[in-house]
């Protein structure tokens, strides 16, 4: 099918109440999981996987796209006015987002960072709308070695260029493939790891792991914290327009960004950070204002904010059309696709395009809704910031109880969520990202069969990697990285030796 | 103290790799040509263990977050603290300039809003074992008392834990059972256990 027709029937096929509904519900409750402390896109994600089958799989996908772009929004709104980074995706903007703030224009800056998101998420739906279809097309003839390739990659990059140590993300990765290996082999059919135990044959089930590691995790973490409410005065409808010098500021910044974030939402590695961070050092190097960088930069702003909204619309991409998720929310919104009874690979696009389509106009759809929503809105989104936890968490806890129950009617999975919540609790105040397990254990079932199959394919020789160009590529570019990030390792070791010995 | 921690994570993860490698060993390796069902949780295991050794001897040094041209970020032009502790940033911390994103402050993608420290007393364990104590009361129960009556209760005692007063407590407890049922039970048709009261 034509892209362009796709799209019109996938607009047409969107003009249905639910499916509306689903978006505009999902986009608000992505802002409102972006402004409110705890619960993060991905925890929002978890705690609905239960309920995907019923939602179908273009509802899913709908929802979780309009909680995706929501959070952004919501994280930018929080870094602006209060200089809290809600997500990963909002730390830079809130450098000169914040400045703007304090200097009076938070307004502006909350225009402006709607403003570039939405031309960025737009922009980057175009790019999507052409691009993936052409990348699927292409992407039939990868063999088993290149999906080992890419898998690696997807893990290795994640691992080595998340802030902190990589050690720890390493464990992290090794762990997640350990319990995906728990269960049934899917070749040979061996039952592993599963200690005598019959719920355990079927493997750990993917929802409540990760219901328990984004959802039950946060619910005890509020029983540890202490929490003061914040007092924002949020800006009124009238200072919400930016000026003209704002807005000539931000359009170009807002371009660059689009290309920046698109780029980087389609390697692996932690692309909302990799696609910020570069935005603003490029805007911060091209400009003759570079004075002004960190005081309240319009670039600053509309940069970073069309970076990391483009990165998540392209990190729809290399799921969609080869199957694997590189980002952490891509590894959720793969697994309502499983739990729907699709498996995404280069065919995805060919054979459900009535998924696709759909759901790349819900993209067009949500963006546009969360500009007309989000600006009027913000004054209520901030209010919400007074929702204590202490209110908030026990709520959370029924969603989670009944999610987790729901996604295969059995206490197991209960049982299961609240372990996997207590662990990664654990793990996460002692600097072991999660996120990276999560994707492991998702991406685990493509690296086993793929890397078994390339090594029947070339009958036990692992130069097979290294032989087809696609993978040899591939494992160079990790071979790079990974060098360049234990270098920077010990140097910098070596230097806050020698510079303070006590870094904490 | 963070050193020792570390330490003992290492120590846990190790014997966890090791018992691993030792039962992945016992499935099919496989010759080369053919893998068999062992070949990958057997290079797992052993990479494991080889992470869990590194990370107690070497430890995991919490880095400078690194831009992506691998330069240690520092902020652009002030240092800056950004506090991620829930929202329970000062004025204080809020008031400078720049930003200083401390390591685990926000995970990739991040959801992450945990402060680094717990809270000083005796009640930073407390509650929180409680609120698990609460959660596998609901599990055990479930069978016996039904999802409405344990939603009720479960809602209530966890949010009166967390700080919230009786009344209120119960009155949040009552919204989400009613709710609970209505969305869950009547709406989207989960076969709970009906236990005390047969709804549904």
């Amino acid at each position: 099918m034509d892209s362009l027709d796709g799209l019109m029937a996938g607009f047409a096929s969107l003009w249905d109440p639910s499916l509306l509904l689903i978006a505009v519900v999902g986009v608000i409750l992505g802002t409102l999981v972006g402004v409110l402390p705890g619960i993060g896109p991905i925890g929002a994600m978890a705690l609905l996987l239960g309920f995907s089958t019923q939602l179908g799989p273009a509802g899913s996908l709908i929802l979780f796209s309009g909680i995706y772009y929501g959070s952004q929004y919501g994280g930018s709104t929080t870094s602006i006015l209060l200089n809290i980074p809600g997500e990963a995706s909002s730390v830079v903007t809130a450098i000169d987002g914040h400045q703007m703030a304090k200097k009076g224009r938070a307004g502006g800056a909350l225009a402006i960072a709607a403003l570039s998101s939405f031309a960025a998420g737009t922009l980057s739906v175009v790019a999507l709308t052409f691009f993936a279809p052409s990348l699927a097309s292409v992407a039939v003839r990868l063999g088993p070695p290149e999906y080992f390739a890419l898998t690696v990659a997807g893990l290795v990059l994640l691992a080595f260029l998340t802030p902190g140590s990589v050690v720890k993300s390493l464990i992290m990765v090794g762990l997640g493939l350990a319990v995906a290996t728990i269960g049934l082999d899917q070749i040979t059919g061996q039952i592993r790891f599963n200690f005598g135990s019959t719920e355990l044959t079927q493997g750990i089930a993917f929802v409540p792991l990760a219901m328990g590691v984004f959802g039950f995790a946060e619910v005890i973490a509020a029983a540890v914290e202490r929490w003061r409410p914040e007092s924002v005065r949020a800006p009124k409808l009238r200072e919400l327009v930016p000026t003209r010098p704002e807005l000539r500021r931000a359009a170009w910044p807002t371009v660059r960004g689009s290309g920046v974030g698109f780029v980087s939402g389609l390697i692996p590695g932690p692309a909302a950070i990799i696609s910020t961070f570069s935005s603003y050092m490029l805007e911060k190097q091209i400009s003759r204002r570079k004075s002004e960088f960190g005081k309240g930069a319009v670039e600053g702003v509309a940069g970073p904010e069309a970076a990391n909204n483009a990165a998540a619309t392209a990190s729809f991409v290399p799921l969609m059309a080869l199957g694997i998720p590189f980002a952490p929310v891509m590894a959720l919104v793969l697994s309502a696709l499983l739990l729907n009874g699709i498996t995404p690979g280069p065919t995805f696009i060919t054979d459900h395009p009535e998924v696709f389509w759909v759901v790349i106009a819900g993209m067009y759809v949500a963006n546009a809704m969360l500009l007309l929503l989000n600006l009027p809105l913000v004054g209520l989104f901030t209010r919400l910031l007074a929702i204590p936890p202490k209110v908030l968490m026990p709520c959370v806890l029924v969603f989670l109880m009944v999610g987790a129950y729901a996604s295969n009617n059995s206490s197991f999975d209960i049982i299961i969520m609240l372990l996997a919540g207590v662990v990664g609790f654990l793990l996460r105040r002692h600097g072991f990202s999660v996120m990276v397990m999560v994707l492991a254990v998702v991406l685990a079932p493509t690296l086993e069969s793929s890397l078994r199959q390339s090594l029947t394919l070339s009958s036990g020789d692992f130069a097979i990697f290294l032989t087809r160009p696609f993978s040899a590529t591939v494992f160079g570019v990790i071979a790079c990285v990974a060098v360049v990030r234990l270098v920077l390792v010990v140097r910098n070791a070596r230097r806050s030796r020698s510079v303070s010995p006590s870094v904490k | 103290m963070r050193n020792r921690t570390e330490r003992l994570y290492a120590v846990g993860l190790g014997v966890l790799a090791v018992g691993y490698t030792v039962m992945a060993t016992s499935y099919d390796f496989g010759p080369l040509s053919r893998p068999g069902p062992g070949f990958l949780p057997v290079i797992i295991g052993v990479g494991l263990t080889v992470c869990a050794v590194v990370l107690f001897f070497i430890g995991g040094r919490p880095q400078q977050p690194t831009n992506p041209e691998g330069e240690a970020l520092e902020g652009p032009n002030e240092m800056v603290r950004v506090t991620t502790s829930g929202h329970s940033a000062g004025e204080d911390e809020v008031s400078a300039a720049g930003t200083e994103i401390g390591p685990g402050t926000v995970d990739a993608e991040g959801t992450n809003r945990m402060s680094g420290e717990p809270p000083e007393g005796p009640t930073s364990l407390r509650r929180p074992l409680l609120v698990l104590a609460i959660s596998a009361g609901f599990v055990v129960g479930l069978p016996y008392i039904g999802f409405i009556v344990g939603t009720l209760l479960m809602t209530t005692l966890a949010a009166k834990v967390l700080g919230v007063g009786w009344w209120r407590a119960a009155a949040l407890g009552a919204g989400m059972a009613i709710l609970a049922y209505l969305v869950f039970d009547r709406w989207l048709l989960v076969p709970f256990p009906t236990g005390l009261i047969p709804l549904g």
